[in-house]
């Protein structure tokens, strides 16, 4: 693993004397600092910053760099993700850019009242002066650092290299890092940035277009495809191909060997248990728990109509106290008699009587004989309804409109049950029908029912699915479901839909809206009362249930559909999930995402890739012979983490040869190690005796103002 | 008991000095609500920092337009003005690279192999028929996803 951060707080900080430079690497992806002339830099993290909140008390805080993720728990990182200080390699985000220093200076161990050391940090090629007097400004004014020097990584790196003797003093380096890639010429051991060039890929990019093909490969497993995980996949399978389109060829053949480079990441998984249907014993005790819970609920429902009655039963009593107490009361004395129990005469108290014993009978379930009563009273009930209207005084007139209104309500309910009367004997006939049909043949009877119960069901099924969400698939409107649409059924889609384009086909051509009839009735669909036609259960529902009874009945194999949520549980038990479907199988993409270096244009970003630009950067320099030329690439050095690829050297050394005149020599190496390189390189730098030359310090950076800091340039070789 | 002093103090226009401590003790107390195993790791950031000359809350108070607009790099850019120094001279602009002199890899949009078709109606790069089959299947947010991979998704603004 070429990446891991250190974070243990150092203890050593006093022992450095104030003339000891600080070398910072800034880089993107990761924040090297340490001490000048050391080997290795003492503090390494991630180049971010989150902002989390605290799950107890909810209070904000920050947290720099990558953590053990168990520890990530006790936050609450919904609101804020890990941000970054850098936009492709230039830090423009000060605020973050700060934290990161307090973490960095605060792990070195600083405990004194400022940062009492000279400081070299690393920034891009031709960084905007913004930026780097803001960085100037940031380590002035926050940390009162005294001198301040900037050099580019990649150049370091060159130097460090220089120094091992890996490469000469005219040479190139190729630095490939996070979010950028550089070609940078040395003549004399010196960059010369006027022929250095940038394309914008880098690792960042490579890890980004694995996670993006991986989940559009897999959606089902995107929440295991994390950023970390997949740079982890990509550090560890991926390649660079020599020549990509024969390589893809191995493959799109299905050859041996391109089944041996194929990778395949199992993610863990467990066998669903087989599914066995529920034993003898296991039916009998659910019936006997959905039994007992039955006797429950009717036990309680018997006791609470048991308390009703008592309850009616007492009121009953009451009352016929009351009236017998009455009995001996004169008529006169009545009111104030009756003034304690809250009735006001002897009638009220009759007809309290009177509903108290009809509830009575009511709960004791004896309602039945109150119609059957007023059948025989027919008669006399309505006497007035056949009496002109002109025969009668206004108090009859009302008494007869009464009349007629409670024997059209009786007449309707008698009809009502006439009609379910009808109805049973009807069902009654069908079945005798199913009956006789069944013992004519009674295995294609039940092959029929079966059939027609399919065919009902999935009617069913199809239209509740269409009620929920509409049109199966959401092609037509492209946007994938977001908003509210998602939420409507397709009657409310469809009303929407009929809005929306009447309110656009305005305009369009000859409006002839109104010519024909049939287009009026578009009104009537848009109304909103349109789509209220599925209440209550529908007759394919009740049909349905009828069939499903009689197959239960007559089948004992038949085992109903379950009625919720069944379209979701049953689509993934189609086919039991296997292994393989755990499985995160890496073919192409091992050499496709690193591709992207060379060929930018594969992720729509139109530039030269690596091998290209060592082109560009030979065209660009100024002072040009053929053995200053041949001497140059002779020593192309290979550095950033985006170069550990394997294979790189190789294809970068075969697309130079392509651009380059035939017979050059041509010699690729890759840095001794290409992530530390820049820190060492600038550390050694730091530690030479000319090293406080190139640095400003504050009042430098005042009097000189931007102008000055704009050319500022570093010489590397002192 | 603190907070409530210091805030009391805050009201009667303390001065600053007096501020800052009662922040920094307010933090503090806050850690203390912390886990253990937080605090023993201290990832979190202390907010008082003694090697600090201007300290973070002093910087940036709370409240206070916590997200700073800080310039983009298109407008860093803009602001340098480069098209008023001479063209020779390196900047971060003109460092970048030109286009690609190669002719540019048509590869499938899904499977990575060489891709000779492109259909018209997704737009993808397709190698083989079954693959045809399969992009015809894809839903159009797929569709748009992958093409979004080479920059050529339809932006809708």
């Amino acid at each position: 693993m070429p990446f891991i951060s250190k974070t243990q707080r150092q203890s050593d900080y006093s022992l450095f004397p104030s003339s000891c430079p600080i070398v910072i690497d800034n880089g993107a992806s990761y924040f090297r600092l340490g001490w000048a002339g050391e080997t290795d830099p003492r503090i390494i993290f991630r180049n971010i910053v989150q902002r989390p909140r605290l799950k107890t008390t909810g209070e904000t805080v920050t947290i720099v760099g990558d953590h053990d993720p168990a520890l990530m728990k006790y936050f609450d990182c919904t609101r804020s993700g890990p941000r970054s200080a850098f936009e492709s390699n230039v830090v423009f985000q000060f605020e973050i850019m700060e934290y990161i220093l307090d973490f960095g200076f605060d792990r070195l161990g600083a405990d004194q009242a400022e940062i009492d050391h000279p400081v070299l940090i690393t920034e891009c090629a031709c960084n905007p002066v913004q930026s780097r007097s803001k960085m100037a400004e940031l380590l002035f004014e926050s940390y009162g650092v005294p001198s301040v020097a900037f050099g580019v990584d990649a150049v370091f790196s060159y130097k460090y290299n220089q120094q091992l003797g890996v490469c000469d003093k005219d040479g190139l380096v190729v630095c490939s890092g996070f979010s950028t890639s550089h070609a940078i010429p040395f003549v004399n051991g010196e960059p010369v940035y006027e022929a250095c060039c940038r394309t914008n890929v880098g690792g960042y990019h490579v890890t980004d277009y694995l996670k993006q093909l991986l989940s559009l490969k897999y959606p089902h497993h995107m929440s295991r495809l994390t950023w970390e995980k997949v740079e982890d996949l990509k550090m560890e399978h991926c390649y660079v191909a020599l020549d990509y389109a024969s390589e893809a060829r191995l493959f799109q053949k299905g050859t041996k060997e391109a089944d041996e480079k194929t990778m395949c990441w199992q993610l863990p998984w467990t066998p669903s248990p087989t599914e066995e249907l529920p034993s003898e014993e296991d039916i009998a005790r659910k019936a006997a728990l959905r039994e007992k819970q039955g006797q429950r609920l009717r036990e309680m429902a018997e006791a609470k109509r048991t308390s009703r009655i008592n309850e009616l039963e007492n009121e009953c009593k009451g009352l016929e106290f009351l009236l017998q107490q009455l009995k001996h009361v004169k008529d006169s004395d009545i009111p104030s008699f009756l003034s304690e129990t809250g009735y006001i005469s002897k009638q009220e108290i009759e007809a309290a009587l009177v509903k108290v014993t009809q509830s009575l009978r009511k709960a004791k379930g004896e309602q039945a004989d109150t119609e059957e009563k007023t059948d025989p009273s027919l008669t006399e009930k309505y006497s007035m309804v056949d009496i002109p209207d002109n025969m009668l005084t206004p108090e009859q007139l009302k008494e007869k409109r009464k009349q007629v209104f409670l024997k059209t309500t009786s007449e309707a309910r008698q009809r009502a049950k006439q009609k379910r009367f009808e109805e049973e004997l009807e069902r009654e006939r069908q079945n005798k029908q199913d009956e006789e049909k069944r013992l004519e043949n009674p295995e294609l009877y039940r092959e029929q029912l079966r059939t027609k119960y399919r065919e009902l069901s999935e009617k069913v099924e199809q239209r509740k699915r269409l009620k929920t969400n509409g049109h199966t698939n959401g092609n037509n409107n492209g946007t994938g479901g977001v908003g509210r649409g998602e939420r409507l059924n397709a009657a409310q889609k469809e009303r929407m839909r009929l809005l929306t384009t009447a309110a656009f086909d305005r305009g369009k051509g000859e409006d002839t809206f109104g010519i024909r009839d049939e287009d009026w009735q578009l009104y009537k669909l848009m109304s909103k009362d349109n789509d209220d036609d599925d209440e209550g259960p529908d007759e394919d529902e009740a049909e349905l249930g009828r069939m499903s009874a009689r197959l239960k009945e007559i089948d004992p194999t038949f085992v109903p559909k379950l009625e919720s949520g069944s379209s979701s549980a049953e689509l993934p038990r189609l086919r039991p999930l296997t292994k393989e479907d755990f499985q995160i199988v890496l073919g192409v993409e091992r050499f496709r995402c690193p591709e992207i270096l060379f060929n930018p244009n594969l992720i729509g970003i139109d530039q030269a890739g690596l091998d290209e630009m060592v082109g560009v950067s030979m065209r660009r320099l100024p002072t040009r012979g053929q053995s200053v030329d041949e001497r140059i690439t002779n020593s192309i050095l290979m550095t950033g983490g985006s170069c550990l690829f394997p294979g790189m050297a190789e294809r970068l050394e075969a697309g130079i040869r392509m651009i380059r005149p035939c017979g050059t020599p041509i010699r690729v190496v890759r840095a001794s190690d290409p992530i530390l390189d820049a820190w060492r390189g600038a550390a050694a730098y730091a530690a030479a005796m000319e090293f406080p030359q190139q640095t400003f310090t504050r009042m430098d950076y005042y009097e000189k103002g931007e102008d000055w800091l704009r050319g500022y340039q570093m010489r590397y070789t002192i | 008991m603190m907070i409530r002093l210091g805030s009391w103090l805050m009201n009667i226009r303390a001065t600053t000095i007096h501020i800052f401590v009662n922040r920094a003790k307010v933090s503090s107390s806050g850690s203390d609500k912390m886990e253990q195993e937080v605090i023993e790791a201290e990832i979190v950031l202390p907010t008082h920092l003694s090697f600090k000359k201007v300290q973070m809350y002093e910087k940036y108070p709370k409240g206070q337009s916590r997200g700073r607009h800080w310039k983009h790099l298109k407008q860093i850019i803009q602001a340098e003005n480069y098209q008023n120094y001479p063209p020779d001279e390196p900047n971060y602009v003109n460092i970048e690279s030109p286009p690609s002199m190669h002719p540019c890899k048509r590869i499938c949009d899904i499977t990575g192999f060489e891709a000779p078709y492109v259909d018209p109606r997704t737009n993808l790069r397709y190698a083989n028929t079954d693959m045809f089959k399969f992009i015809r299947s894809l839903p159009n947010e797929y569709v748009q996803r992958y093409l979004a991979l080479r920059n050529a998704a339809v932006v809708l603004k």
